[in-house]
């Protein structure tokens, strides 16, 4: 039996369930490439389709003490302990409570699984190589690597993200969340 | 002097038990030899010329124990080492054929196992000598 | 005849040689009912000299009832005829008989011995012990310094002893996933011909070792598993074929060790896949409240969802599919399907190779639950506000050994900026040290298995792991080594 049985299913029936596939049925010239499409701080950022596992409701995040920013913590995904990435605090966002519209998007990366944590999850788009243009300067931070390039989608500019270097960790960031914690309240 | 006896039988449970008698109940020292059914019997053989007795197993797969007291009687030396045969109850025939292929006693399970060294201790008392004049 | 005077050293090697002449059997009965071109005059023949065996080793034993059992199976194969269908029933029927008597006989025979399985945890337990013990020591040691260079290469060498005797003695727990793959294969056989279906098995890896208490659960979990394949999965013949397939279904069963940490046993059929809408629409018939309709696993795993739980094929088999789901993730191990409607699904068990549980008391802390193994845990105490003496910045309290100072939790763990004036103090103790960890209050103790943080939270210190709880929330697991050695909190700046 050589069925394949990948992850973009469960993406593409979490967007079927949200009723927001690609409502256009455009007569595709050029391959187009699936990404999902999400929202940070009121922008419109994207990741590959194929590089997503699935999309999950924020259960309950337990923090890890002394864990770099960048980690939100971990929640239990059916048994498994997934780290949960914060990508506002990785792209230099404020930081920001999960509400009802927050996701976490779940990507598997070198043998295991990480998940991003977003403020929503917006739909499916395809979009083709040709409309991805490079990163204008005022939305590159000092880590250009992150980002594939920006597409523009009917009035909104859409950032396309790369899964991997997303999910790399860098010294910089391994402050101490103690001292955050303290000084919040 | 060390006797060497081959168990020939395709049950673990047996040759543990096999085993075991002759650590209770043996006064002299023995050795065994274990195969698991008829054809790997014969090949030790080519290998342990010296064994003293042979507790043959009837039932085994492969080679049972009749089909492997037929293929030793051409040999004068395998044929004249004294087997002693494990049948099981109801299986009189099969005991009968074997005491007739060459075998010179028989013990019916399930056995005392007390009463399986009295019968090893009388053949391998008797001695090799007197054995082989039977053939 | 009596009793066999041999009866206690042969009555291990009785148990293990018939389990498996049971097991070549049940075998030899499903080929032959699967495949008619194994129903020959040979392994009629074979089938035959088995049961003969087995009958005659019961008869050693003294075991008369499975001995006449025995004798009743063999006596209905007749040398040298293919065997009927209702012979195979039949012969399948004594199979389990001879097995649940086989069970009976020999536990209650074994009053009074050790189950190995526990005297090897025991040992487990006391090697854990020494390894905490031996890096309390390896820290000791590198404050000595250079001057104990030939001190620390010693503490290396036993250090790899014991995490050898440690291996080792885990190892011994192992156990080839064969037996469960057999019964796995028993149930397809079973159930695919009450529901007249054809379905053919296959098993591979079942060589892959898994830790004996551990197969248990991962046979319940796919008990279930395989049977909603039999009988959700696979279609009925004439769909198949009207869908192109083959109109036998197939399933196969597969087992890998990956790392060697996990191993991974996958359930593939080629049935219909499982269908979400005809789940929610069973679950709404049922009344049953269904907390994300998207979510499939939450949807197979609702409890009464199932047929399977109020079937009477299975009674008596224990609990359900999402009962046996639990209790795999209090294991430290997960689900995970891959689902093509239309085409068949793919379930995945993951089980750790080898059951590491730590027992551990709960604690709260500002809200927040922590579990701290109990090996350390010398006391429990309630802390009234006059019982806590602050000098300079960090607690302390009286006992009759003098003071016990203490270790805020909130504090270590930045949830809280000062030291809790009243609690719950649990005093931890490994080797020479003492410290009193306060928290609110303590919670339950259970067995829990701990798993190492993802690298990307970094490492912090008094953290060993992390642990899933029931169904609830990832707790982190504390390091009492790690606590008992940690500066105690110092006075922060207003």
């Amino acid at each position: 039996m050589t069925t394949d049985f990948s992850g973009p299913d469960r993406v593409f029936a979490f967007a079927d369930s949200l009723g927001i596939s690609d409502e256009e049925a455009p007569v595709i010239e050029e391959t187009t490439i699936p990404w999902v499409v999400f929202m940070l701080t009121g922008e419109w950022y994207a990741l590959p389709v194929d590089a997503v596992q699935e999309i999950i409701r924020v259960g309950e995040i337990t923090r890890v003490p002394d864990a770099p920013s960048v980690v939100r913590g971990v929640v239990n995904l059916r048994g498994r302990v997934l780290p949960v990435v914060d990508l506002r605090v990785r792209l230099g966002l404020p930081a920001a409570e999960p509400d009802k519209n927050t996701r976490i998007v779940v990507l598997p990366t070198r043998g295991r699984w990480i998940g991003v944590l977003v403020d929503a999850v917006k739909r499916i788009e395809r979009f083709r190589p040709s409309d991805v243009r490079p990163v204008p300067s005022d939305v590159l931070s000092e880590r250009s690597d992150y980002f594939r390039g920006v597409v523009q989608k009917d009035d909104r500019l859409v950032v396309l993200l790369d899964a991997e270097h997303v999910l790399l960790v860098h010294e910089g960031e391994m402050t101490n969340m103690n001292q955050i914690r303290v000084t919040e309240q | 002097m060390l006797r060497k006896m081959l168990v020939v039988d395709d049950s673990l449970l047996l040759h543990k038990m096999y085993d075991l008698v002759l650590r209770r109940y043996a006064t002299q020292g023995t050795a065994i030899v274990h195969a698991y059914d008829g054809a790997e019997a014969l090949k030790l053989l080519g290998l342990h010329a010296d064994v003293d007795l042979i507790l043959l197993d009837v039932n085994m797969p492969t080679m049972d124990g009749l089909e492997f007291l037929r293929l030793r009687r051409p040999d004068p030396v395998l044929a004249s080492i004294a087997v002693i045969v494990v049948s099981t109850e109801g299986k009189d025939h099969d005991t009968q054929l074997a005491m007739s292929e060459g075998a010179s006693d028989y013990i019916t399970k399930p056995f005392d196992p007390a009463r399986l060294h009295h019968k090893i201790e009388a053949i391998l008392r008797k001695g090799v000598g007197e054995l082989r004049a039977h053939g | 005849m009596g009793n066999n005077p041999l009866f206690g050293e042969l009555l291990d090697e009785f148990v293990i040689e018939s389990s498996r002449r049971l097991e070549t059997i049940e075998q030899a009965l499903l080929e032959i009912g699967e495949r008619p071109s194994a129903n020959t005059a040979e392994s009629v023949a074979d089938l035959r000299r088995e049961l003969h065996t087995l009958k005659g080793n019961a008869g050693m034993m003294g075991f008369r009832g499975i001995q006449s059992r025995a004798h009743e199976l063999e006596e209905c194969v007749v040398d040298g005829q293919p065997l009927t269908a209702e012979q195979t029933s039949f012969l399948l029927r004594g199979v389990d008989d001879i097995r649940a008597s086989m069970h009976g006989a020999t536990t209650a025979d074994r009053s009074g011995l050790t189950v190995p399985v526990a005297a090897v945890d025991a040992i487990v337990e006391l090697l854990a012990d020494s390894m905490i013990l031996g890096s309390r020591l390896a820290r000791q040691i590198e404050m000595l310094g250079d001057d104990a260079e030939p001190m620390a290469l010693a503490w290396e060498a036993l250090e790899k002893t014991l995490t050898a005797i440690h291996r080792r003695t885990l190892a011994l727990r192992l156990v080839p996933l064969n037996p469960l793959f057999a019964s796995l294969h028993r149930i397809v056989h079973d159930e695919s011909l009450s529901e007249g279906k054809e379905i053919h098995f296959i098993a591979t890896g079942g060589e892959t070792p898994l830790d004996k208490s551990l197969h248990h659960v991962a046979a319940e979990a796919l008990g279930h598993i395989v049977r909603n394949a039999v009988i959700h999965g696979i279609e009925p013949a004439e769909i198949r074929l009207a869908r192109g397939k083959p109109a036998a279904g197939s399933i196969r069963v597969s087992a890998v060790s990956s790392g060697a940490e996990e191993i991974c046993v996958t359930i593939e059929d080629d049935g219909a896949g499982i269908d979400r809408h005809l789940l929610l629409a069973a679950a709404e018939r049922k009344g049953l409240a269904v907390s994300d309709p998207n979510d499939l696993d939450s949807l197979l795993y609702l409890p009464g969802l199932s047929t399977l739980e109020e079937t009477t094929l299975s009674a008596g088999r224990g609990i359900g599919l999402s009962a046996s789901v639990t209790a795999v993730r209090r294991l430290g191990g997960r689900i995970e399907i891959d689902n093509r409607l239309g085409e068949g699904a793919a379930f995945r068990l993951f089980l750790p190779m080898q059951l590491s549980m730590v027992r551990v008391m709960l604690v709260e802390a500002d809200g927040e639950q922590y579990a701290v193994p109990l090996s350390a845990v010398a006391t429990v105490a309630r802390m009234a506000k006059t019982e806590l003496h602050v000098i300079n910045g960090s607690g302390a309290i009286g006992r009759r050994r003098g003071l016990l100072p203490l270790l805020d939790l909130g504090m270590t763990f930045g949830t809280s900026a000062a030291i809790r004036p009243q609690g719950t103090v649990i005093t931890l103790a490994v080797g020479g040290k003492r410290r009193g960890l306060l928290v609110d209050r303590p919670g339950a103790v259970l067995d829990c298995v701990v798993k190492p943080l993802d690298p990307i939270c970094g490492s912090t210190t008094g953290i060993l792991g992390t642990t899933i709880v029931s169904e609830g929330r990832v707790l982190l697991a504390l390091d009492p080594i790690a606590l008992l050695e940690r500066p105690l909190s110092v006075r922060t700046a207003a």
